[in-house]
C-alpha cells in the first residue's frame, strides 16, 4: 500500500517566512532552495564546529531556549550552536509539572519577552504550541520539537548527515521502522526526504500507522510512500535497502494498547544482530535518539561503522548554527 | 402602546405553511393579523417596520444551549446567554444541564426557572440523566418533569455504561421526555482533540476517529428499539450516524436528531486557521483552537452527508450547541484548550448560506430552528406565528454583510473561529413577547 502526507504539490518559491520574521515551526515552509543553502552554509559553519572557533556571526544577540520538555540533548546542541556563533543564550526550563494550574504559556512567554531577545527556541510536549508562539511574539521563532508533530533542526540534520554520508539523497532507498504515529522525527522527515527525491518506505504494526494511512476512505493518496506492515515483508525490504532510520519507542504505548510488549516489537521489527548480518551488511542505520538498546537495535551493531547515530548528534550543532543565523539575521 | 406593523416582510411560518410577502399586526404583544398581501399605507396610530428583502420568521428555538449558569459564569450566564440568544434570532433556548450544581434534583431545576422569569428570552433547562452526571445512578426523572425540564442528557460526557443507558430509556417511556446521550466513546476517543484523519496526521494532533460517535449511536438506537424508550441524538457529525438514524427511523425508532451550524458548514479543515482552506505549509494561524469542538469539526465528506440528512429529514433539527469558553481557556495549547464553540449569535447566518447556495431549502431551514424543535420540546407555540398568542418573532436580513467581532457578540466570550470574518445575512430585529428586545437597525 502507498499512503501520502498532506504533501504540499508545488512548492518551488516559498521560503520559510511569516509576514518579515523567519520562523522554523516546521520543515514544510522550506523551499528546496533553502534547503539547500542550510546544507551549504552547514558545511562552513561544521568547519568552526570542528576546530571549536568563535564567529561574530550573532555577536550582541540574545537567543532564549526555552523548555516546556526536558531534553538535554536538543537544549545543549542549541546552546553550542548558539555560542559558537557568539551569541548570548539564555536557558529557561519549564518542566510541566512546574507550569502551576492556570499559567498560561503566553504569560510565560511575555515574561521573558521583557527581558528582550532576538530569537526565541521552543520545545513543548503539545503539538502546535510553537505556532502559537509565534502569534504572539516580535521576534523568530525556531521549533525545537513539538509532541507529534515536527522536530525541523532534527530533520534538517539528519538530511544533512544523509547527504554528507552517502552523497545525493535522489532515488535513495529508505526505510523508515517503527512508530511514525506518534514520531515528530518521522513527520518531519517524510516530508523532507520525500520532496528531495528519496524513495521511502516506512514500516510498522498497523497500529502505529498514522490513522489517515489506515482508514480506507483516504482519497488524498498520491503514492508517495510505500506502507509495509508485516514483519517479513519489513525484511525483504531491508535487504534492498540503502538506509533505515529506526524511530524510538516509548513505553507509553504499551499502555496504550498498540503494543503487547517490547519483546514482541524488538522481535518482530527490530534490527537484531541475525537481521543485519544476514539480509543487510552494508546498510546504513539511523536513530533520532535515545536509542532503547535491544529493542529497536542490538547494541553490538551500534558500535558498527554502518552506524550514523554519532553523526547525527555532532551535525547538529552546525546545523543548527545554520538555522540560527537564518532565522536571525536573513 | 403604539400598534407595530411588520411591513413587507417574506413572512415565513412552516407549520402554518405560509411563505408570502405580507405584514404582519401585532397588538397588545400579539400577533392580532397576517395580511394576505402587503398593504402601502398604513394610519398614524401603527409603528411601521418597513422590512421589505427581509425574511420574517417565528422566534427561533435553540434546543442545545450551554448558558454555564450557574457555577460558570465567568463564561456566560443566564443574562448574557438569552442576550446573545435574542441576538441570534432565538426566543427559546434549552439549557444544557453541565453546570454546577448539575440539576439533579427538583429544587435545583426550579431555582433555574424562577431566575429565567427574568432572562432575555424563554430559558427552559434540561435535568441530568444521572446524579451528578457521573453516569452511575439515574436522576429522579419524573420529580425532575415535574419541576419542568423540558429533556436529559449529561452532555458533555457520555452515558457509557449500557445498562444505565437502558435504565434511563426504560423511564422515558412514561416521561415522553428524549434521552440526549453526548455521543463519544471514551475508550476510542482516547483523548482526541480534533477528527481523525490527514489534518490531524499533518498537525501531529491525536484523532478522534467518526467511531467514538457512530457506535454510540448505534448501541443507544438499539437500546431505544428494544426499551421503546424516546431517544434524541445531539450534534450528529459522521456520515456513519446519518446512515444508523436513517435506519433506525425506518425501522420505527422513537428518535430525533440534531446538527449544528458548524457541522453544518465546517471541515476540519478551519483547524489551519484558514477559513477551511488547506494550507501549502503550515502558517502562525495554525492550531486554531476556537475550531476545537466535541464532536470535532469532520471531513468534507461528513459534511456532505449532514446536509443531505438534514435535507431528507434524517435529521430534524439545526441546534447550536453554542459553548462558551473565555479567553484563558482558549489561548493555550490545542491538547488543552477547552472543547466547544460560541456560534448562537452567528448560527442563523452560517447555516442560511447552505440557503445561499441551494443546498437546503429556505422552508427545511426555517422548520428545522421552529416548528421542529418545538415539537420537541412539545411547545408548539414556540415554533409558529399564532394569532392571539404573545409574539415571538426574528427578522432576517439577508444581503447585508457584517464582521464577527468581541464588540458585536453579547456572549461574555468569543471563541468562535468566525471570529475577524465577514458573513452574509443578519438578524436585525428579534420580537420576544411582542417586544424588540434586539434592532439592529
Ligand atoms: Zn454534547
Amino acid at each position: 500500500m502507498t499512503y501520502d502526507m498532506n504533501l504540499p504539490s508545488n512548492h518551488s518559491n516559498i521560503d520559510f517566512q511569516e509576514g518579515k520574521l523567519n520562523h522554523l515551526l516546521d520543515v514544510d515552509s522550506l523551499s528546496l532552495n533553502s534547503i539547500e543553502n542550510l546544507i551549504q552554509s552547514t558545511d562552513l559553519a561544521k568547519k568552526n564546529f570542528v576546530s571549536k572557533t568563535k564567529i561574530p556571526t550573532l555577536k550582541g544577540k540574545t537567543i532564549v531556549n526555552i523548555f516546556f520538555e526536558n531534553s538535554t540533548r536538543t537544549r545543549v546542541s542549541f546552546e553550542q550552536a548558539g555560542k559558537l556563533l557568539s551569541a548570548d543564550f539564555i536557558n529557561v526550563n519549564i518542566p510541566s509539572s512546574s507550569m502551576t494550574k492556570g499559567e498560561s504559556i503566553l504569560n510565560t512567554i511575555k515574561t521573558i519577552q521583557s527581558i528582550g531577545m532576538d530569537c526565541l527556541i521552543v520545545r513543548h510536549h503539545h503539538s502546535g504550541v510553537p505556532y502559537l508562539i509565534a502569534r504572539n511574539v516580535n521576534v523568530p521563532v525556531i521549533n525545537a520539537g513539538d509532541s507529534m508533530h515536527a522536530h525541523p533542526t532534527q530533520s534538517l540534520t539528519d538530511i544533512y548527515t544523509i547527504r554528507t554520508e552517502l552523497g545525493e539523497i535522489k532515488n535513495k532507498k529508505i526505510l523508515i521502522i517503527g512508530d511514525v504515529k506518534h514520531s515528530r522525527v518521522a513527520r518531519s522527515n517524510i516530508n523532507l526526504l520525500v520532496r528531495l527525491g528519496a524513495n521511502i518506505t516506512v514500516a510498522a504494526p498497523t497500529t502505529l500507522l498514522p490513522d489517515s494511512w489506515v482508514v480506507q476512505n483516504n482519497t488524498r493518496n498520491l503514492k508517495r510512500v510505500k506502507i509495509i506492515s508485516h514483519y517479513l515483508k519489513m525484511e525483504s525490504k531491508l535487504a534492498k535497502s540503502d538506509l533505515v532510520m529506526l524511530l524510538r519507542i516509548q513505553k507509553e504505548r504499551l499502555d496504550q494498547g498498540c503494543l503487547p510488549d517490547l519483546d514482541e516489537y524488538s522481535k518482530l521489527w527490530g534490527l537484531s544482530k541475525s537481521r543485519f548480518y544476514n539480509l543487510c551488511p552494508k546498510i546504513y542505520i539511523m536513530h533520532p535518539g535515545p536509542v532503547n538498546e535491544g529493542v529497536e537495535i542490538d547494541s553490538e551493531i551500534l558500535s558498527l561503522n554502518n552506524s550514523l547515530i554519532d553523526q547525527q548528534v555532532e551535525n547538529g550543532v552546525p546545523m543548527r548554527m545554520s538555522v540560527l543565523e537564518f532565522c536571525i539575521l536573513k | 402602546m403604539k400598534k407595530l406593523v411588520l411591513k413587507g416582510g417574506l413572512v415565513c411560518d412552516p407549520l402554518k405553511k405560509i411563505q408570502r410577502i405580507c405584514d404582519v399586526l401585532i397588538i397588545d404583544n400579539k400577533i392580532t393579523e397576517i395580511s394576505k398581501t402587503t398593504k402601502n399605507e398604513w394610519s398614524d396610530e401603527f409603528n411601521v417596520l418597513d422590512l421589505r428583502g427581509m425574511i420574517v420568521l417565528p422566534g427561533l428555538i435553540d434546543f442545545h444551549t450551554h448558558l454555564r449558569d450557574p457555577g460558570f459564569e465567568w463564561k456566560e450566564d443566564l443574562h448574557s446567554g438569552t442576550l446573545a440568544a435574542a441576538k441570534g434570532g432565538f426566543t427559546t433556548v434549552c439549557a444544557m444541564p453541565n453546570t454546577n450544581p448539575v440539576p439533579d434534583s427538583a429544587p435545583i431545576v426550579r431555582n433555574f426557572i424562577d431566575k429565567s422569569y427574568n432572562s432575555n428570552v424563554n430559558a427552559l433547562p434540561f435535568g441530568s440523566i444521572t446524579k451528578g452526571r457521573k453516569g452511575k445512578t439515574l436522576s429522579p426523572m419524573f420529580q425532575l418533569q415535574d419541576a419542568g425540564v423540558v429533556g436529559f442528557s449529561d452532555d458533555g460526557d457520555t452515558i457509557m455504561d449500557s445498562n444505565i443507558m437502558r435504565q434511563a430509556l426504560l423511564y422515558s417511556i412514561e416521561t415522553k421526555l428524549p434521552i440526549i446521550n453526548h455521543a463519544e466513546d471514551v475508550n476510542i476517543k482516547n483523548n482526541g482533540v480534533m477528527n481523525a484523519g490527514i489534518v490531524a496526521d499533518r498537525l501531529g494532533l491525536k484523532g478522534t476517529l467518526s467511531s467514538s460517535e457512530f457506535l454510540i449511536i448505534k448501541r443507544d438506537i438499539d437500546l431505544a428499539k428494544e426499551t421503546g424508550g424516546r431517544i434524541h441524538i445531539p450534534h450528529v457529525s459522521t456520515e456513519q450516524s446519518v446512515s444508523y438514524i436513517f435506519d433506525a427511523k425506518k425501522s420505527g425508532v422513537n428518535i430525533t436528531s440534531e446538527v449544528t451550524p458548524h457541522h453544518l458548514t465546517m471541515t476540519e479543515n478551519w483547524i489551519y486557521g484558514l477559513n477551511g482552506d488547506i494550507p501549502e505549509y503550515l502558517t502562525t494561524s495554525a492550531y486554531d483552537t476556537n475550531a476545537k469542538v466535541n464532536p470535532p469539526l469532520r471531513s468534507e465528506n461528513d459534511v456532505t452527508a449532514v446536509i443531505q440528512g438534514l435535507n431528507e429529514g434524517v435529521l430534524d433539527i439545526i441546534a447550536t450547541d453554542h459553548a462558551p469558553h473565555s479567553l484563558n481557556e482558549k489561548e493555550c495549547s490545542f491538547d488543552e484548550a477547552l472543547p466547544g464553540i460560541n456560534n448562537i449569535e452567528t448560527a442563523f447566518s452560517q447555516v442560511y448560506k447552505l440557503v445561499d447556495r441551494d443546498l437546503i431549502s429556505l422552508e427545511k431551514l426555517i422548520s428545522s430552528l421552529t416548528v421542529n424543535p418545538a415539537a420537541i420540546i412539545n411547545r408548539f407555540e414556540y415554533g409558529s406565528l399564532y394569532l392571539n398568542t404573545p409574539a415571538n418573532l426574528t427578522v432576517f436580513n439577508p444581503s447585508t454583510y457584517w464582521t464577527v467581532n468581541e464588540r458585536t457578540l453579547s456572549s461574555k466570550s468569543s471563541n468562535t473561529p468566525l471570529k475577524g470574518k465577514e458573513l452574509k445575512g443578519r438578524i436585525v430585529y428579534t420580537i420576544f413577547n411582542g417586544k424588540i428586545i434586539h434592532d439592529e437597525l
